[in-house]
């Protein structure tokens, strides 16, 4: 998918997950993930970290060669992506005390992966400079 | 998790996936019936004896599990045997082709990932299950994370079987309730 692609769907996504009530933290996390996903794999097309026909579906996932592009460049967006991550399997899949400050949380974390995804350039670019 | 667990996580995600447009929200309704889905089916595969009632979450990471350290001031991480299963990540056929095509997910020789063994054989009824899940999940990647149209066939295809999962289920566990249709 190219980068404008990425961003519409992340946006489409991030859209729908206004209509949920924040009582049902678990949709509100996942929405926040699932639309920052999006925003991370149109920031590493954007840095020419990886090609439009390989999208990351998951952070954990990431390779340790791009997850040192990644914190050179933009370390907000693995630290955010990361604690969304925990609010997954602790809050999403676990039942841990405290979802709706989680999903508060993850729609701060959206806005800090969103950010640095439209603010991302290419990795040579940026080391040049 | 424990059956009333995820039977309480279930109704919740049941009631807020008919709050979504299937079509203006499809993405995220087809999240919501995936997540859903995942909870009724953990609670299946409890009830059966196919897998453990514990209080630990999986990870991202197969056969990797989190829980809330002794004094309930952290978070550890363990190696354990299947409990919770994340069902994206946790096919259970291993045998089917989508498992051998996702190789980012079991690369060739890489062991570490494993598959889950269950603590007994599928029941005939979660065998069913399975493939209800299987039908849910081949929207996912296509779909959701990829650019092919969630048509109105898929949505039909998702709705039929989230329905039979949650028939299956609730004929296992007695629950959950909630509005499937």
């Amino acid at each position: 998918m190219t980068p404008d692609q990425h961003r519409e769907k992340a946006e489409r996504i991030r859209a729908s997950a206004e209509k949920i009530d924040h009582s049902v933290y678990e949709i509100v996390v996942e929405g926040a993930y699932l639309s920052s996903m999006h925003w991370l794999n149109h920031a590493l097309h954007k840095m020419e970290v990886t090609a439009e026909d390989h999208d990351v579906v998951h952070a954990e996932h990431l390779s340790g060669m791009d997850r040192g592009k990644i914190g050179a460049l933009m370390p907000e967006i693995l630290a955010a992506l990361d604690e969304m991550e925990a609010f997954r399997t602790r809050y999403v899949r676990g039942n841990v005390a405290g979802g709706l400050a989680a999903a508060r949380r993850a729609l701060e974390l959206y806005d800090v992966v969103r950010e640095a995804a439209m603010a991302a350039k290419s990795f040579q670019q940026a080391a040049a400079e | 998790m424990k059956i009333t667990d995820h039977l309480e996580k279930f109704e919740r995600l049941d009631a807020a996936r008919g709050t979504l447009d299937q079509v203006e929200d499809a993405e995220l309704w087809f999240w919501t019936t995936v997540t859903a889905a995942m909870q009724a089916m953990n609670a299946g595969l409890h009830a059966v004896g196919c897998t453990e009632e514990r209080n630990d979450f999986p990870t991202q990471i197969m056969g990797v599990y989190e829980r809330l350290s002794e004094d309930e001031k952290t978070f550890e991480r363990c190696a354990l045997p299947p409990g919770d299963l994340h069902l994206g990540l946790a096919p259970l056929f291993p045998d089917g082709p989508e498992f051998i095509q996702q190789p980012p997910l079991n690369p060739p020789g890489n062991v570490s990932l494993g598959i889950p063994q269950l603590q007994r054989e599928l029941p005939e009824e979660l065998q069913r299950a399975c493939r209800a899940v299987e039908v849910i999940e081949e929207v996912r990647d296509p779909s959701i994370r990829g650019l092919q149209p969630i048509t109105p066939e898929r949505i039909q295809s998702c709705d039929r079987a989230y329905a039979e999962l949650v028939e299956i289920v609730r004929d296992l566990v007695g629950e959950p309730e909630g509005d499937a249709s």
